[in-house]
């Protein structure tokens, strides 16, 4: 500002100049959030970058398999968590957890209204969060959970209202706790910290905050917040960050990993978090660089699907909604002594899961 | 209620179309006009079921997305016992971002310029660093006590008006000659504008 000719413009040039500044919006491209794809994307995107990050990009895929980008509007951290949430409920896969989570949030009204927030302004958000939970509950029933979810998240004024939703609740559970936060926070309240880094409407997540939704919204969900840090630092693989898990009685519903460029949130993938029919399709493009024997795939399905005539990993897209219900409903269920032994364990998990769908 | 409504009438002749905006913008991503208007009802109820003493506002006649209001000048300030006048207008994505207020009382003030646009954090859409502060939970009447209470405190550190912020800090007789030199009482305002 003070580099400004100021005394040479008049007050109504200034306030024009001063419109025109608040009126402009970076440029952004692509999907709110968009389709999940291999990270081989990401290695291409560094190819030319410096050797740190090639090399810190190289090693990614071996660990994160996949990756999901989100729009860099400056609400992506935000919005990242939030559809991170969302798949980890639905990987976790009981319906009824829905309809838990509805009634956790629920009850966490009585947070907003201690922090000083009026119900009729928020419960529009928070109606919108709770519409989503149900929808994505009867997707899931119904087997379309994950495109329901996208739909969602690609509606500009709905994902807002959840992403309004969400920094109300993280802005009211720091407010009610300041002593928790304050520490954290230089040369600002807790109340000040939230009026300026949460409750705006493109305020980006920061790490005070992302703290404090992951301790109001993901930890009582069973959830866990991993975040990849892919920077200029020292080392050969991106640092990963765990936000300490707080107890919740144990249980472990899922994981929401972010990947983290500076100033920017996506989201990443293990194997195990995606899908099944998503991980026979990370079969179909690992496969050109990969030997047949290797286990490449966590659930073991490359192995399982040889066993078939007629079936091949050129047209995964084509074989899998078949076989994914022939899997659930039995009776060409694979047992272990078709895998190879390093598989077993992953195995393990699977049947549970798996049952715990069906139900 | 009736009386208010015909003392703040006059002045819509002379605001800018909101219609322009909505057209404009529905063709660049999709907008929620229905969302604008059921806020904008639940926001009318609110302040009605429960108005807050030295501020009012109401929708004008022929839009919903602009409303006219008024503020009344906090006590043991240079504004005391004034009236002023504002125009809200909202845009299609509303609240996820700022309305448009102008005042349309001439005023006198370090945040406030000749044609009554208003230097405010919270009015500014975010994006721009730390400076827009607007959050889709402030409201209608929210606003209208944020503008309230920056008259009385005025934030002298990026002043529209220099010369007032100058004087707030030097010369408070001064300051307050120069604010009743520039008010108009809405009645006269309106005698003006029709």
């Amino acid at each position: 500002m003070a580099s400004y000719p100021q005394q040479d413009m008049s007050d109504e040039q200034l306030s024009e100049f001063q419109k025109l500044s608040n009126e402009y919006v970076p440029e952004v491209t692509g999907p709110l959030v968009g389709e999940r794809q291999s990270s081989t994307a990401i290695v291409a995107e560094y190819a030319s970058a410096d050797p740190v990050f090639q090399a810190k990009t190289e090693a990614l895929p071996q660990k994160y398999s996949h990756y999901r980008t989100v729009r860099g509007d400056g609400s992506c951290g935000w919005r990242a968590v939030a559809f991170g949430y969302f798949e980890a409920l639905i990987h976790h896969g009981d319906p009824s957890r829905f309809l838990e989570e509805e009634t956790r949030l629920r009850s966490s009204s009585n947070i907003l209204n201690m922090a000083g927030f009026d119900p009729f302004i928020y419960e529009d958000f928070a109606d919108a969060m709770f519409d989503l939970l149900r929808d994505v509950a009867s997707a899931m029933q119904a087997g379309h959970a994950e495109q329901t979810l996208l739909a969602a998240f690609n509606d500009e004024s709905n994902q807002a209202s959840i992403l309004t939703y969400l920094k109300t609740l993280t802005a009211a559970w720091m407010k009610t706790r300041p002593q928790d936060y304050a520490p954290w926070l230089l040369e600002q309240t807790v109340e000040e910290y939230c009026n300026a880094s949460v409750m705006p409407t493109s305020a980006e997540i920061e790490n005070v905050g992302l703290s404090a939704l992951k301790d109001t919204f993901l930890s009582p969900a069973g959830i866990t917040l991993e975040v990849l840090y892919l920077d200029r630092s020292e080392g050969s693989e991106v640092n990963m960050h765990r936000f300490s898990p707080v107890n919740h009685g144990g249980f472990d519903v899922g994981t929401v990993r972010l990947l983290y460029r500076p100033g920017h949130y996506d989201l990443l993938y293990k194997l195990q978090d995606l899908p099944h029919a998503a991980a026979s399709v990370s079969t179909y493009l690992q496969i050109a660089s990969q030997t047949h024997r290797e286990p490449i795939c966590a659930i073991g399905m490359p192995d399982f699907l040889t066993g078939f005539a007629g079936m091949s990993y050129v047209s995964p897209h084509q074989a899998w909604p078949g076989w994914q219900q022939q899997l659930a409903g039995g009776p060409f269920r694979p047992s272990a002594w078709e895998f190879e032994p390093d598989v077993l364990q992953a195995t393990a998990q699977s049947p549970l899961q798996t049952a715990m769908f069906r139900k | 209620m009736a009386n208010r409504l015909d003392t703040m009438n006059p002045s819509d002749t002379t605001m800018p179309s909101i219609n322009q905006g909505t057209k404009s913008s529905t063709s660049a991503r999709p907008t929620n006009n229905g969302n604008v208007v059921k806020r904008l009802q639940s926001e009318l109820m609110t302040l009605m079921m429960s108005p807050t003493p030295g501020i009012s506002a109401f929708p004008s006649d022929t839009d919903i997305t602009r409303w006219n209001a008024t503020i009344s000048g906090p006590s043991g300030t240079p504004y005391e016992t004034l009236t002023f006048k504002l125009t809200f207008s909202y845009p299609p994505n509303y609240p996820y971002a700022p309305p448009e207020v102008l005042f349309k009382t001439p005023i006198y003030h370090p945040n406030v310029d000749m044609s009554g646009r208003i230097c405010l954090d919270i009015l500014k859409p975010a994006g721009q660093g730390k400076e827009g502060a607007w959050s889709a939970v402030l409201n209608t009447g929210s606003v209208l006590l944020s503008i309230q209470s920056l008259l009385g405190e005025p934030n002298n550190a990026s002043p529209l008006n220099g010369e007032a912020a100058l004087l707030w800090d030097r010369d408070l007789t001064e300051y307050k000659r120069k604010v009743l030199a520039r008010h108009q009482e809405p009645s006269e305002l309106d005698g003006e504008g029709s």
